[in-house]
């Protein structure tokens, strides 16, 4: 087998058997692989309905096809298992080394059942498993433990996933770091693995990634290059990174902070802007074989934070502390990502328990008792920091903080769930769909994840002007010299693109992004835009058949990406997600800003079209009959909704 | 006509493209530990040590897939 390594590693940590399954050619074609693959292992493995921190269900690492070779970007590892933040589907994707590790140690996937008796990490040693005691590392931070286990295991290039002290306290949005300075942030799997008492997992692997058409995938990895380096993104990426769309968003009037009260002034964008980034940024950062390079070392060598050293400053750091809670200090924000680094915590979420917990002070709805005694404001820098560690403690208040909005104004009552702004259990990054409808926005009622905006993004974005307000169907097309470019089918470009009327058809554009997506982080690739906006299914398919000798037409990669998505829904429809709790956050339909609210039966019809574009039952948001067979998923059953 | 590599490792991002490029064109396979280039990194202070085996004849490889210039390969007269 070429490009996959065709083996799956199971690790059953409550009987403490490991054993190996090879996945056949078919699987790898239907997914991909990475995500996809990942998504058909968890439908099978996990009934929808379990406890998300029992001990059934089943945390999955996987890798794609693309991993550990010279593709653009190949270093993704996408973690699957049921969340416990949103009850739904949980997946969260991350890069640098470990995925490529992973391919070296031999193994496409990692899938971890049952649950230790103690702490224990795990070391995978080019192929070989070893289950170590942890318990001394149990109550360290992710820094700390990353440092013991390369000391132990004496190789300081050995990779690293681990939780810190958030995961072991079942913080329900727990993340599992990557490395010191990356994470596999969202939905909470950080939970999850410290429900299992694994502390860690290390990487060594000296394996070969072999190629079946050495020649061809040469060539169509130089095509992938050309593209992405010679795309208008591509620069601008490499110097500002994410903290280039700050910028952008502003100037488009689309961004709210303090939990997505009001509209961001001049103050924010005049201290929290991509220019701050370079007083700190001393140089750039890549992940394994990304000619981007878009993450940034900084140093702060000045004020309060003098002497901090690391990986960050990216756009949702900034987004969660900077507009969300009200930070105008860039240097704050490296301070806040060595903190949740170290908790092992998710950074959008964290923000996202402060945020409502302080406009809910603010208004009196809760108080100094609830609190602690502690007075929250907007960008009290020791104070936002303090909750950090109270939540990734569960101490006192923390632990009301640490159970994610959702569940706090559940708890809270009186009336505090109209502050909420979630979608689907999950924030955005301060990108509003009250003051932006587009594609962006509607991603977040049918992201399988939950309502956040990283898994359903438009390649071709106007980020210049917006649509004007109550219209729902369409946002504005970019020129169409910009869409001739772009790799979307032709009859999907009919359906999707109005050139006469220079709009851009969302429910069509919504369905196709979101299976491109898919296949991205199946494939085990980057979703940033110089990736994202300059390639597609044609490409995928070239890369993917040079390197694997499975015959994938560009029409198969889209196939793979769709079932992918049809998987993930019925997954959620198990799991309890009704069409009805496709909705957005209840401050995002009765509160407004700028004069405008959603419309919640305008929405309700743009997602009638996107069911019907996807050929799923209105009702139910589940797939027919016909378009299971037609994605070869008739074993799903014809009674899912019965 | 003489080659040579120039080596600047502060510029290093340590995406270690070049020892997956230079695996490949020696072996036909992407395998970092066979790479003759060998790029080490102190993850904590973001910097990268850019070594070779003795085994390395420079050639243009690893420098042809280094995105941030701290490989180059130079030709002269």
């Amino acid at each position: 087998m070429h490009g996959y390594t065709g083996k799956t590693l199971i690790i059953d940590l409550s009987s403490g058997k490991v054993t190996e399954k090879e996945m056949g050619t078919q699987s790898y074609f239907e997914y991909i692989g990475g995500l996809g693959i990942n998504s058909k292992i968890l439908l099978a493995e996990v009934d929808p309905s379990v406890d998300p921190l029992g001990e059934q269900n089943v945390l999955i690492f996987g890798v794609g096809p693309l991993v550990g070779t010279l593709a653009c970007t190949a270093n993704r590892t996408d973690v699957t298992a049921k969340s416990p933040l949103t009850g739904l589907l949980g997946t969260t994707n991350s890069g640098y080394t470990w995925g490529p590790e992973l391919k070296f140690c031999g193994y496409d996937h990692l899938v971890v059942k049952g649950k230790s008796q103690s702490p224990v990490y795990v070391f995978i040693d080019n192929g070989e498993v070893t289950v170590l005691d942890a318990t001394h590392l149990w109550g360290r931070d992710s820094w700390d433990t990353i440092r013991t286990i390369k000391n132990e295991l004496r190789d300081k290039e050995i990779s690293v996933a681990c939780i810190g002290v958030g995961g072991e306290k079942l913080v329900k949005f727990a993340a599992i770091e990557n490395g010191f300075y990356g994470a596999w942030g969202r939905t909470g799997l950080g939970a999850v693995m410290g429900s299992k008492n694994l502390k860690a997992v290390a990487l060594r692997g000296r394996k070969d990634v072999t190629v079946s058409d050495p020649d061809g995938f040469l060539e169509s990895l130089h095509e992938m290059r050309e593209r992405i380096m010679s795309h208008p993104t591509y620069n601008p990426w490499r110097q500002f990174g994410s903290m280039l769309a700050v910028d952008i968003y502003y100037a488009l009037g689309v961004l709210t902070g303090y939990n997505q009260k009001e509209p961001l002034g001049e103050d924010f964008i005049e201290s929290m802007g991509r220019e701050n980034l370079l007083k700190y940024k001393k140089k750039s950062i890549g992940c394994t074989a990304c000619p981007i390079c878009c993450a940034h070392w900084v140093e702060i060598e000045e004020g309060p934070y003098k002497g901090l050293k690391l990986k960050g400053i990216e756009i949702t750091s900034t987004m969660d502390f900077g507009a969300r809670c009200g930070i105008r200090n860039l240097a704050a924000i490296a301070k806040a990502t060595e903190l949740f680094q170290k908790y092992g915590i998710d950074c959008s979420t964290a923000a996202g328990s402060i945020a409502l917990a302080t406009e809910l002070f603010q208004e009196g709805i809760i108080t100094g008792k609830d609190t602690d005694g502690l007075e929250l404001k907007w960008g009290d820098e020791p104070l936002i920091f303090e909750l950090l560690r109270k939540i990734a403690h569960r101490e006192g208040f923390g632990d009301l903080l640490a159970e994610g909005p959702v569940e706090m104004v559940r708890r809270i009552g009186k009336g505090s769930q109209e502050y909420l702004a979630q979608n689907r259990g999950l924030e955005t990054n301060s990108r509003d769909p009250r003051t932006r409808w587009d594609v962006w926005s509607f991603g977040f009622l049918i992201n399988a994840r939950g309502g956040d905006h990283l898994r359903v993004q438009s390649p071709a974005e106007n980020l210049r002007e917006s649509a004007p307000e109550g219209e729902y169907f369409y946002e504005l097309s970019p020129p169409e010299k910009v869409v001739a470019r772009i790799d979307i089918f032709h009859d999907w470009k009919q359906e999707i693109f109005d050139f006469e009327r220079n709009t851009v058809s969302i429910p069509h554009m919504a369905a196709w992004c979101q299976d491109l997506m898919n296949i991205v982080n199946s494939l085990g690739i980057c979703i940033r835009p110089p990736v994202l906006h300059s390639l597609g299914p044609t490409i995928y398919s070239r890369l993917l058949t040079t390197l694997t000798g499975i015959e994938f037409s560009p029409e198969d990669v889209r196939k793979a990406g769709e079932r992918i998505t049809n998987i993930q829904r019925v997954f959620n429809f198990k799991a309890g997600e009704k069409r009805e709790d496709m909705k957005y956050g209840p401050k995002f339909y009765n509160m407004p800003i700028k004069g405008r609210r959603l419309d919640k039966d305008k929405v309700d019809e743009v997602l009638d079209e996107y069911f019907r574009v996807r050929n799923w039952d209105p009702k139910t948001a589940l797939p027919t009959a016909e378009k299971l067979r037609e994605l070869n998923l008739g074993k799903l059953g014809s009674n899912l909704a019965s | 006509m003489t080659a040579y590599l120039g080596i600047n490792p502060q510029l290093c991002t340590g995406c270690r493209a070049c020892m997956l490029a230079c695996s490949f064109t020696l072996f036909g396979v992407f395998n970092p530990s066979k790479s003759y280039i060998i790029i080490e990194r102190n993850e904590e202070e973001g910097t990268f040590d850019i070594k070779f085996t003795s085994r390395c004849v420079p050639c243009d490889v690893c420098a042809k897939y280094c995105s941030h210039d701290a490989l180059v390969y130079i030709e002269r007269e």
